[in-house]
Formats: structure tokens, C-alpha cells, sequence
């Protein structure tokens, strides 16, 4: 599979380890959500770039590769998409926390 | 204008200019057979690609490139130089180049929505 | 202006131009196939077309995208003897020998070009559409029908 990139959510990544407990980590496990966040909004920015970029390129002549522009299109809707769902889904889990606690 | 972008006005000016090239284009195709006739074009291009490298949007608000008589290409003994093959070629190319920037435009008003929503 | 965004197309195109060509020379040659001159050095001889391939100024080696397509390099005059025909009842015929001097064209062999030329138009016209196929299809790529 070369050239094909994974669409990754984010620097820091979704890691599947166990919810920990205790005071101590709490500090770290916030770090890592805002890092999540942080790196998801920032690969979202960076697609829609790309494709501005590539549209760009097409009106200066230096790109004539429609696939190229249609795929960084898309890309950046699919990622966009994709960061949309996560923060539903955080927001879902959350609420649903705070409905459990009362 | 809250709702526009720089790239999105790029996308409506090159659509605009494809759409008047293409008018031009069936125009040359409409006078095959004229005598004497020169084809003529849009070359929208060179002053777009300029305005965009320096990024300036009012450049590109007020371009409006003129028809410009394209005297290259052999011409025939009637005097005309219209080809048929290489003006549908042109039609073609043109009209992909004008699919796809609608493709483009609406694939950003599509994320533009559901960032809304 | 001209925009590449259909690959191959342009190339297509130069050919469907240089088949148009050699059509047209088809049909000349059979609408002359029976031409007479007083003049028998003056007799329409067959018209005959060169192709050659175009390369685009910035050529490299095995670099394909630039193949520009074809020409047609020149049309010359078949040089092969011209049909010698006893009619002396004909008005261009030879007033001493009785014999009219016919063009060198075989309207066989001329149907048998035209029909090449004509499946070659046909090839190019399929080429062409495939290739507007395939962008069309890029660009409706991710949008649910491709």
C-alpha cells in the first residue's frame, strides 16, 4: 500500500489503554485529550490547506492532475467529517456522565 | 460577505471565466466554415495565476481578461483556422476544468454546512 | 490557452485532424480518378500524406507526457507511372497515337485507405471518450455515485 496514507486522528492518537484511576494521573489523562483534540483540529486545518492549495495550483498551471485535487478534496471533507463525529461523540459521553452523577 | 473566502471567490471567478471560454469556444466551432474567420480565445490563465501568487483579492475581483484572436495554427485556403478536432478537444478540456471546480465549490459549502449544524 | 486536464486528450485530438487529412485526400484522389489533361505531363497524380510524431519542446527520454501527437508532414504527388488508355474518340486523347493519359489513382486502393483512415478516426473518437470518462469519473469520485 504505498502512497496511501491512513486518514490518523491527530499526532497524539486514539491509544486504547485501560481508564486509569487515581488522582495522580488525572492531570495526564486531561493532557492527552486536550492533546487529541488539538491534534485533530490541527490535521483538519492541514487538509483543507492542501486542497486550497491544490485548487490554487490549478489556476496558476502548476497542477493538471484532476485526481490529485478530487483526492485532497475529499480528504479534507472525510477529515472534517471525522473530527465532527469524535467531538459528538465526547460531547454524547459526557453529558451522559453528568446525567449518571445527579 | 460572511460565507466567502478567498479560495471560494477563486472557485466562482475561474467557473465564471470557463463558462465565457466556452462560449467562445462553440462560437469558433459555430464559424468552422466561415471564410476568412480567426479563432479566438480567452486566455484567463496568465492573469489569474498572477493575481493568485500575490495573493490579491481585489486583482482578482477585477480581472476580466479579453478575447484575444489566435492566429496560430495553420490556415486554411479559405482564409480560416478553426480546428474542428482541436476545438472540441478544448470544449472538452474546459468543461472538466469547469466540473471539476464545481466539484470543488461544493464539496467546501459542504463542510461549511456542517461546521454550521 | 490551453489546459491539460484530460490526459491524452490533445494527442487524441491531433490525430482525429491528421485522419480528417488523409479522408480528404482519399476523396480527392477518387473524385480525380478519372481527370484528363491535353496536357498528359499535366494529368492529376495521386495526392499522398506523411504522418510524424510530434514531441513537445521539453522532451526526455521515456518521458511520455511529451508526446505531443501527430502531423501530417507533407502531402506529396505519387511519382509511379500515370495509365496509358487507346480512346482516340476521347477529346484529350493523343492526336498521333490515339492514347489518353489517366491518373496513377486505383480507387481500390483508395477505398481500402479511406476505410483505414476511417476506423483510425473511429479509435481516436473512442480514445476520447474513454479519456473523459476517466476524469469525469475522478471527479465524481467520493461524492457516493462512482
Amino acid at each position: 500500500m504505498n502512497g496511501i496514507d491512513p486518514i490518523s486522528i491527530g499526532s497524539a492518537g486514539i491509544s486504547p489503554s485501560p481508564l486509569k484511576l487515581g488522582g495522580a494521573e488525572k492531570a495526564a489523562e486531561g493532557e492527552d485529550f486536550a492533546k487529541l483534540v488539538e491534534g485533530l483540529i490541527k490535521d483538519v486545518d492541514k487538509a483543507q490547506r492542501s486542497a486550497d492549495s491544490s485548487i490554487k495550483g490549478l489556476t496558476t498551471g502548476e497542477t493538471t492532475n484532476i485526481q490529485d485535487v478530487v483526492t485532497k478534496l475529499e480528504e479534507a471533507d472525510v477529515a472534517f467529517q471525522l473530527m465532527k463525529e469524535v467531538r459528538n461523540k465526547l460531547l454524547d459521553a459526557y453529558k451522559e456522565v453528568m446525567s449518571q452523577s445527579t | 460577505m460572511i460565507g466567502t473566502d478567498y479560495t471560494s471567490e477563486l472557485i466562482s471567478k475561474m467557473m465564471h471565466l470557463s463558462v465565457r471560454r466556452q462560449e467562445l469556444l462553440a462560437n469558433n466551432l459555430a464559424n468552422l466554415n466561415t471564410p476568412g474567420y480567426t479563432r479566438r480565445d480567452l486566455n484567463f490563465a496568465g492573469a489569474l495565476g498572477d493575481a493568485v501568487r500575490k495573493d490579491d483579492l481585489n486583482a482578482l475581483r477585477q480581472l476580466n481578461p479579453e478575447v484575444t484572436m489566435d492566429k496560430s495554427g495553420s490556415v486554411r485556403l479559405d482564409g480560416n483556422n478553426v480546428n474542428a478536432a482541436s476545438e472540441m478537444n478544448e470544449m472538452t478540456q474546459n468543461g472538466t476544468l469547469h466540473a471539476l471546480l464545481a466539484k470543488a465549490y461544493s464539496t467546501r459549502q459542504r463542510i461549511l454546512k456542517s461546521a454550521i449544524r | 490557452m490551453s489546459i491539460e486536464l484530460i490526459p491524452g486528450a490533445g494527442t487524441i485530438s491531433s490525430g482525429l485532424d491528421a485522419e480528417q487529412t488523409r479522408l480528404r485526400l482519399c476523396s480527392a484522389n477518387i473524385a480525380n480518378a478519372h481527370a484528363t489533361n491535353k496536357d498528359a505531363s499535366n494529368t492529376y497524380r495521386r495526392q499522398v500524406v506523411a504522418f510524424e510524431s510530434v514531441l513537445k519542446a521539453q522532451y526526455e527520454e521515456g518521458d511520455s507526457r511529451h508526446f505531443g501527437g501527430v502531423r501530417v508532414s507533407q502531402i506529396s504527388r505519387d511519382q509511379s507511372p500515370l495509365r496509358q488508355l487507346h480512346d482516340p474518340g476521347h477529346p484529350d486523347a493523343d492526336p498521333k497515337t490515339g492514347m489518353v493519359t489517366l491518373p496513377n489513382v486505383n480507387p481500390l486502393t483508395e477505398m481500402v485507405d479511406m476505410m483505414t483512415a476511417s476506423r483510425g478516426y473511429e479509435s481516436g473518437l473512442a480514445a476520447f471518450r474513454i479519456s473523459k470518462q476517466m476524469a469525469e469519473k475522478t471527479i465524481s469520485m467520493g461524492s457516493g455515485n462512482a
